[in-house]
């Protein structure tokens, strides 16, 4: 479904994504994983349009969206969450919602926007709070709403920065199984999560990035217990080290 | 809902009505109040978008100096002009969007503070084509009454306030709130910023065009200062969000305020320096106290009240409907 090869992005010197090839098939639940200033976050700009690739090819369903700006994307049917929530403070939440539902596709009413909208709402588990201020959500609720917005577009690939993090336990359950739904409608889910295992619950497959390359990808029982994974994490073993030297 | 739209028709046909019954001193103001209408919704339209201008009287001039021009050069009549007029005011403004970019917040607003800067510069220059420095009278023998002007200040004063609450129910409305909180998130929802910004910049600059070009078959003279005058500017801004900034009815109720607190000042303290300071003071305290303007200060208000009755409840910020 979404092919990316040998993609580099450059930031003057710095590599963030070093050739890096991924494939994400129809109806997977992908999980994203690594260090801190792996390229995680860099790797979703890239694929929704802001930012260019310095080299390399990305195509969503046969169609080249490398160049192509984030609206153009998002009309394709690719949606996404951001790391550091964004949603509008000044407009209620049935109306971020509802922003979701009216640009993605040509010629939607206010209407069925409207209906689109609650039942991103509803699915989310935040309709009850349809009329309040975005701004004054608690954090949680501002997660679940930018996840609603970005259902609300429809998409077919759902992309995910960090959905989890932060959310205290009781939210991270309900996340997981609202993902879950989203995923056995249909919807492609490609995952960057810290929280390791929320990923091996998850995720069908697993991808693990670090220096902006690829370390490893697999299962994800594979990849919690591959050592260079482990390392690339908490570093070498005591044992291994007092070796070495 | 159907009772209020009703009786703001019967409002707006009584005041495009009232100059043919109505004293010269009236149609004064109905002509100030109705300027001030008019710039002050093209000003919250743009600030909708999150474009905050500080040069409106680029778009006002420009519509002055359009309706003048042509009906000096080319003998246009006062209705014909406002076409030229607000053409000029909607080209510039899309030139404009098109221009400054991505500039949002001061950057834009110092950009069209250039421009209104540098129009003006330009029509002193240019005093074979604008009059330049002295000024130029609009041709005598063109010009209709007092009271015609009224009507048509009124007319088009009526015509942008139901254009500002038709947009208010259309996608445009989501897309604008949408830009003005987080233009780069909006753009994931399918948004383009570019497309948004020349529309809703191109229907700010004709209004406020249209609203220059009707002024000065009032005043049947222009020159630079007057054309590009900063006063314009400022007042395109504080009426609004004395009013109440992205409202509908902001707009509107902040023109009236203004020139109703102007007109109060200079005549109940008479003289100029000490009306100016009292009227000044009055603004900046109520800016000051009320940030939301008039219009949010009365919802906030009848929000504290009708929650009182039922209880408090934490959290519950609804959303004003206007």
């Amino acid at each position: 479904m979404l092919e990316i090869e040998h993609v580099t992005k450059r930031f003057g010197g710095l590599l963030a994504i070093n050739d890096l090839s991924l494939t994400v098939k129809k109806n997977q639940l992908l999980g994203v994983i690594g260090p801190n200033g792996a390229g995680k976050t860099t790797l979703l700009n890239v694929i929704t349009g802001y930012f260019r690739p310095s080299q390399g090819k990305i195509t969503f369903e046969g169609e080249r969206i490398d160049g192509k700006a984030p609206y153009e994307i998002c009309r394709l049917g690719i949606a996404r969450t951001f790391q550091v929530v964004q949603p509008f403070p000044e407009m209620s939440v049935l109306d971020n919602a509802m922003t979701g539902a009216l640009f993605s596709r040509e010629g939607i009413t206010i209407r069925k926007a409207r209906d689109r909208a609650m039942e991103a709402l509803e699915m989310v588990d935040i309709a009850h709070q349809a009329d309040v201020m975005a701004g004054a959500l608690t954090l949680g609720a501002k997660k679940k709403l930018e996840l609603a917005r970005a259902l609300a577009t429809q998409p077919r690939l759902l992309l995910l920065d960090e959905v989890m993090a932060g959310s205290p336990q009781s939210d991270i359950d309900d996340l997981m199984n609202l993902l879950q739904r989203i995923h056995a409608k249909g919807v492609t889910i490609l995952m960057i999560e810290h929280l390791v295992h929320v990923i091996i619950a998850l995720a069908q497959h697993v991808f693990v990035l670090n220096f902006g390359q690829e370390l490893f990808q697999g299962n994800p029982g594979d990849v919690i217990s591959h050592p260079e994974v482990i390392e690339s994490y908490l570093g070498k073993p005591l044992e291994a080290l007092a070796a070495e030297s | 809902m159907k009772l209020r739209i009703v009786l703001y028709a019967l409002l707006a046909i009584a005041a495009i009505l009232l100059p043919l019954v109505a004293p010269p001193i009236v149609n004064n103001m109905i002509l100030r109040i109705g300027s001030l209408v008019m710039l002050a919704i093209s000003w919250n339209l743009a600030a909708n978008a999150g474009l905050i201008s500080l040069g409106h009287s680029a778009f006002w001039g420009l519509g002055s100096y359009a309706a003048l021009l042509v009906a000096n050069k080319l003998g246009w009549p006062f209705f014909a002009s406002l076409v030229p007029a607000m053409i000029v005011g909607a080209v510039s403004a899309a030139a404009i969007a098109v221009i400054t970019g991505r500039l949002k917040g001061i950057f834009f607003a110092i950009a069209m503070l250039a421009l209104s800067e540098g129009l003006r510069v330009v029509a002193v220059m240019t005093p074979d084509f604008t009059g330049g420095g002295a000024g130029v009278f609009v041709d005598q023998a063109l010009r209709p009454t007092t009271e015609t002007v009224a009507m048509v200040t009124a007319l088009c004063a009526v015509a942008c306030a139901a254009i500002a609450y038709l947009i208010s129910l259309t996608p445009f409305h989501y897309a604008c709130r949408a830009m003005r909180n987080n233009e780069s998130a909006s753009e994931m929802l399918g948004i383009n910023p570019l497309r948004f910004r020349i529309a809703v910049l191109s229907l700010s600059g004709a209004m406020a065009s249209l609203a220059g070009g009707v002024n000065i078959w009032y005043s049947g003279f222009l020159d630079p200062m007057i054309g590009f005058d900063l006063h314009v500017t400022i007042l395109a801004q504080i009426a609004p969000i004395l009013g109440g900034i992205h409202t509908l009815a902001g707009p509107i109720i902040g023109a009236f305020a203004t020139i109703g607190l102007s007109e109060a000042t200079r005549t109940l303290l008479g003289e100029q320096g000490v009306s100016l300071l009292v009227y000044g003071l009055i603004l900046v305290f109520s800016i000051l106290y009320m940030p939301k303007g008039i219009v949010g200060t009365w919802n906030t208000w009848v929000q504290y009240r009708s929650r009182g009755a039922v209880g408090a409840k934490v959290g519950t910020t609804k959303a004003a409907p206007l």
